[in-house]
């Protein structure tokens, strides 16, 4: 990252390289659309390479990242509602738009585990996807998602306490 | 299902794996040329550099003013409160700072740091001064908490220029913090300025502005989530 702030273009390759996997995942599986997933992708990616001089040596690399992803996908959501409510009939568009983005979601491993935590609101989904599937640590995604640690171990027990009960899952 | 079959089926997600174009994609999309960039300063010296543009700000706007507040207090209600407004003026610029920078560490819940200045304020003044004993309390309130105001709003313009050169992930909430930031510039301002030294007034008047200010970048802040 720091080669990359100075200028070195072997340096963003790689990034991209070992970033793409990750921000795919992270957004794969709260979208639930490949395609979608990837545009997400290239737009935080674009987003990083803008706000590049906000990261600082010394400082953990991987919450600096997954910020900037969470505002990429707010704002990608926030954009497809206002296009919904501004251009379509209001007569479900939105739920017109969900069921096309379902329709082309993978069978198989990404529906099972994307049903897992579609159940989830939003922040507690995020959470579990940053601590389980990203293997970020506490203190890491309470930097990712703009709150204290102890509000991030909340949600985690939370979402899991939900999960348990909504999957019947025997303790 | 089991908790093991549920951690396993949460831990399956890192195997999910985009297409192999996708990386050369992510390469290809930017821009052609990869200037240098100079790293933002670190968060300690962003913190200081904007309470000293604070602390600046407050000491022209009053000395264009006038020094009456300061003039009127006794010394040791001079330490206490100008102390108060330095320690909160400091937390602000903090709170500005791990607003500005993604991934920066939360010290506080959302609006603990607000809430915690307008307390303050209140519970030193209400000590240190006489309580609602001003005559022609409108006529005297309403010039302060328009420069109040007027404060807050240059500082607020202020702020969001030097929030333009990062990059905020939390609008909303840095929106409100910026708002009660420059509301508190008002405020210390006021306390330079305004030589009412009555609890009433300067809770109302003085503090008003802040909550007004408050309010104006709640709106502000709502209304960019919305726009994304």
């Amino acid at each position: 990252m720091i080669r990359y702030q100075q200028g070195d273009a072997v340096a963003a390759s790689k990034l991209a390289e070992e970033l793409s996997a990750r921000l795919y995942r992270f957004f794969v599986l709260q979208v639930r659309n490949h395609q979608e997933a990837e545009d997400l992708v290239q737009d935080c990616w674009l987003r990083i390479h803008k706000a590049r001089h906000t990261y600082r040596s010394g400082e953990p690399l991987l919450p600096w990242v997954y910020a900037i992803a969470r505002r990429t996908q707010v704002d990608r959501y926030r954009k497809r509602h206002r296009i919904a409510r501004h251009e379509l009939p209001d007569d479900g568009a939105a739920e017109q738009i969900a069921a096309a983005s379902s329709d082309s979601v993978e069978k198989g491993r990404l529906p099972e585990l994307s049903e897992l935590l579609k159940s989830l609101p939003e922040r507690q989904r995020e959470t579990v996807l940053l601590l389980k599937v990203a293997g970020l640590s506490l203190e890491e995604v309470a930097r990712a998602t703009g709150a204290t640690v102890g509000a991030v171990k909340q949600r985690a027990h939370r979402a899991y306490a939900t999960l348990r009960r909504l999957f019947g899952v025997e303790e | 299902m089991n908790s093991r079959d549920l951690e396993q089926r949460l831990e399956e997600g890192k195997a999910l794996k985009p297409g192999p174009e996708l990386a050369e994609r992510m390469i290809t999309g930017l821009p052609r040329e990869c200037p240098p960039v100079r790293p933002l300063p670190s968060d300690r010296a962003l913190t200081f550099l904007i309470f000293a543009a604070f602390a600046v700000f407050c000491l022209v706007v009053s000395a264009a003013v006038g020094f009456f507040g300061f003039d009127a207090m006794r010394p040791a209600d001079r330490g206490v409160y100008y102390g108060l407004i330095a320690v909160f003026g400091l937390l602000f610029s903090a709170g500005l700072v791990t607003g500005a920078i993604p991934g920066a560490k939360v010290r506080a819940p959302a609006g603990w740091l607000e809430t915690g200045a307008a307390l303050a304020v209140t519970l030193a003044v209400w000590w240190m001064f006489p309580r609602f004993g001003q005559e022609q309390f409108m006529k005297h309130g309403i010039p302060c908490l328009r420069l109040g105001c007027i404060c807050a709003a240059v500082f607020g313009a202020l702020g969001v220029m030097v929030l333009r050169r990062a990059y905020v992930t939390e609008l909303r909430r840095t929106a409100l913090l910026l708002a009660c930031f420059a509301g508190f510039s008002g405020v210390a301002v006021l306390s330079l300025h305004c030589p009412l030294l009555d609890a009433g007034h300067i809770i109302v008047w003085h503090l008003g502005a802040m909550a007004v200010s408050a309010l104006a970048g709640a709106v502000i802040g709502m209304r960019l989530e919305r726009g994304g």
